[in-house]
């Protein structure tokens, strides 16, 4: 799951960073308003945490874009304003969710997991397809009932594929997945994770797409 | 108790009293003078008539004969004693004396007195009184005794004599009055006229007491207004059309409320920057709580308790930052004002905050112009505050390896101050915002009051402030402190 933080200030993004890495998410940072637009509107990302006092341009007025636009990307609002009336304008913005801070990094990673399952349309915590589970909130995954023990980025890819099943993901997309923009890009090395992948769970579950990129098909 | 109403009617009824009482003062003396006028015409005329009457060779019984009749007519009785049935309360305080020019008297009325004659400046007179009534030896002429008008005081009484002489028979008439009659009808005309007025001033107090009311009636509907408000209510006085008296009292009082209003909408929005802004460092200080609870070894903990530390001290700045502000507040701040060596003191401000450019890479320099007179009446901790923030501000703004340069410039009726820095610089339609409470350029450290609070403490000083483009390629503050003596201290 690629996230996009947008929040000014230093210590908080770092730390919100810091915090979300371990939880299975690829954080892309950025700290004002009109390079979060920007981003937004040229690079795919799964969810969007946006704090509303921004430089440049004011997160309610990047919401207000993003919608016009009809960019469905799911977006969790961050802000310590924390009257009924501005949640409200934040939700009629198009906010999907309100957090008020100063909020708890367990409920921040609750809202983001809850908020990405509805966007993929899943009404169950625990995502299922044939004999895998993998749990967001524990980052368990399993084969036919038995735990599988994952490398960071395979569950990062694996996670990524399962929660849109028959959809082609192109090698671009995925690179983008593992790395975000400050992580160098090993040559080959997704490759290398689809094979592991593989060999961890089913040889048939993730099908290569020649040229393009990959696919795990629709469950029966 | 103080009011209006009872002041005027007071005021009023005081006024209409003193100018009766001078009225009928007046009025008094005005009609005793035509009374006495009158009276003393009556006098004259019946000198005039005794005269014409009496011959000086009348027989004896004739002259007895007139006595009599005399006495009767002006004695207020007839022959047999009995009072006049027409007899008028003025009448019978007339008395007559004929003399001859001896001062022998040929006739003299009952109701003469007899003793008025000693009152008389005439000792030729005096000497003829024993012999009234006697057939008159040889006495001392009157010729010479002055004629006419003349008062005197007869047993306890006052009395208006009239002497006229009579040249053809060298007779002397003396007419003789009692003056109280006049004194009395005077009092009475004067007192006529006066007893409508003070039966009408209770009449008079009663519409004056009305009209006041009445005159009153917009200061009561404006006092029934401002009570009809709610007691928070800080919103203008909407009214009608307003006396003019009271035009001035309307205005005042909603330009207390305006600025009631603007001090409270400004506290309110203090209150709610300030809360939050203190939301964001708490959230960065849980999370780097929860960062270092999570860490998966002992040297990213370290590194997340190492961040928490800075983010205490960062939230404790804000704090620090916010309370400055508050205590700049109008009203809350008392200037300690007293005479400065701006270039010391700058230098020493700027000694303590050398390690912060020197973290940096930056290089803070001091340099100074104009004639040596830096004396200047400011409070130091203002001053120490301002460049605090001022040089704090160019040293986070102006990259790594920077310059950063302050300039002092005293001038015959200011100092200047000047921060140059070679950062980035602030474009020219942000100025004015910049120093907005929690204004902030760019991805934020602070708590964006720093130029909040040198704006404050610019106007405390009654001093300028201005932004432009640094020399250094970067943005100069200055700060013009205009030389004041501690007279013209606010």
């Amino acid at each position: 799951m690629r996230i996009l933080l947008v929040e000014d200030d230093i210590a908080l993004g770092e730390g919100i960073r810091i915090a979300l890495k371990p939880e299975g998410y690829t954080v892309d940072w950025l700290q004002d308003g009109v390079s979060a637009l920007h981003a937004l509107t040229h690079e795919d990302f799964d969810l969007v945490v946006l704090d509303l006092g921004l430089p440049r341009m004011a997160g309610l007025e990047v919401l207000a874009a993003l919608r016009a636009a009809h960019n469905p990307i799911p977006v969790l609002v961050l802000t310590a304003r924390d009257s009924t009336s501005d949640r409200v304008a934040g939700l009629d913005a198009g906010a999907d969710d309100y957090l008020v801070k100063p909020f708890d990094v367990d409920e921040l990673q609750a809202r983001m997991r809850a908020l990405l399952r509805r966007s993929f349309q899943r009404s169950q915590p625990l995502i299922v397809h044939g004999q895998v589970s993998l749990d967001p909130a524990s980052h368990e995954v399993c084969y036919a009932g038995q735990p599988v023990v994952l490398q960071r980025k395979e569950y990062l890819l694996l996670h990524q594929m399962l929660c849109q099943p028959g959809k082609v993901h192109t090698r671009d997309k995925l690179v983008q997945v593992l790395y975000g923009w400050n992580e160098e890009v090993e040559s080959n090395a997704l490759d290398v994770h689809i094979h592991h992948l593989r060999k961890k769970l089913h040889p048939d579950l993730i099908r290569t797409v020649r040229g393009v990129g990959y696919i795990v098909d629709k469950a029966e | 108790m103080n009011s209006i109403r009872r002041r005027t009617l007071m005021l009023v009824l005081g006024l209409l009293g003193l100018t009766l009482s001078l009225i009928s003062y007046w009025s008094y003396g005005d009609a005793r003078h035509e009374v006495e006028e009158v009276f003393d015409a009556e006098l004259l005329q019946t000198a005039r008539l005794v005269a014409g009457l009496v011959g000086r060779d009348m027989a004896v019984t004739e002259r007895r004969a007139l006595q009599a009749a005399l006495d009767e007519a002006i004695g207020g009785q007839d022959s047999v004693g009995q009072a006049w049935v027409d007899a008028h309360q003025y009448e019978g305080k007339l008395g007559l004396l004929v003399m001859d020019g001896q001062g022998v008297a040929l006739l003299h009325s009952a109701s003469s007195p007899v003793s008025a004659f000693d009152q008389l400046p005439l000792a030729q007179l005096r000497a003829a009184t024993p012999s009234l009534s006697g057939t008159g030896a040889a006495a001392p002429t009157l010729a010479g005794v002055a004629t006419g008008f003349r008062d005197v005081q007869l047993n306890q009484q006052a009395w208006r004599l009239f002497l006229l002489h009579d040249p053809t028979d060298d007779l002397w008439i003396l007419v003789s009055e009692r003056a109280d009659v006049r004194g009395e009808l005077a009092a009475k005309i004067a007192l006529r006229s006066l007893v409508p007025d003070l039966l009408g001033l209770p009449l008079v107090a009663l519409l004056v007491w009305l009209a006041v009311g009445w005159g009153l009636s917009p200061l009561q509907s404006m006092v029934r207004l401002l009570k009809s408000r709610a007691p928070d209510s800080l919103s203008p006085l909407v009214v009608g059309p307003v006396p003019i008296e009271l035009e001035a009292m309307v205005a005042s009082i909603n330009r207390l409320m305006m600025q009631a209003n603007e001090l409270l909408a400004r506290e309110r929005r203090f209150l709610a920057y300030a809360a939050h802004e203190l939301r964001t460092p708490l959230t960065v200080l849980r999370i780097q709580v929860h960062n270092a609870a999570h860490a998966p070894d002992a040297c990213d903990r370290s590194e997340a308790l190492k961040q928490l530390d800075s983010s205490v001290l960062r939230a404790s700045r804000v704090v620090a930052q916010l309370l400055t502000l508050a205590r700049l507040e109008p009203g809350a701040a008392e200037l300690d004002l007293k005479p400065i060596n701006m270039l010391v003191r700058v230098r020493e401000q700027l000694a303590e905050l050398t390690p912060l450019a020197l973290g940096r890479h930056q290089e803070l320099t001091l340099e100074a112009s104009g004639p040596d007179h830096w004396e200047l009446l400011v409070d130091a901790h203002c001053l120490d505050v301002l460049l605090q923030n001022l040089v704090s501000n160019a040293v986070h703004h102006t990259p790594e390896g920077g310059q950063v340069v302050v300039r002092l410039q005293a001038e015959a009726d200011a100092v200047t101050l000047c921060v140059q820095d070679s950062g980035p610089g602030v474009p020219a339609e942000q100025r004015g915002q910049v120093f907005e409470p929690f204004f902030r350029q760019g991805p934020a450290q602070g708590a964006g009051l720093g130029l909040a609070i040198v704006a404050r403490i610019v106007e405390l000083h009654a001093a300028r402030i201005s932004l432009d483009d640094s020399p250094l390629g970067g943005l100069q503050v200055c700060v013009r402190w205009p030389r004041r003596t501690a007279e013209d201290a606010p």
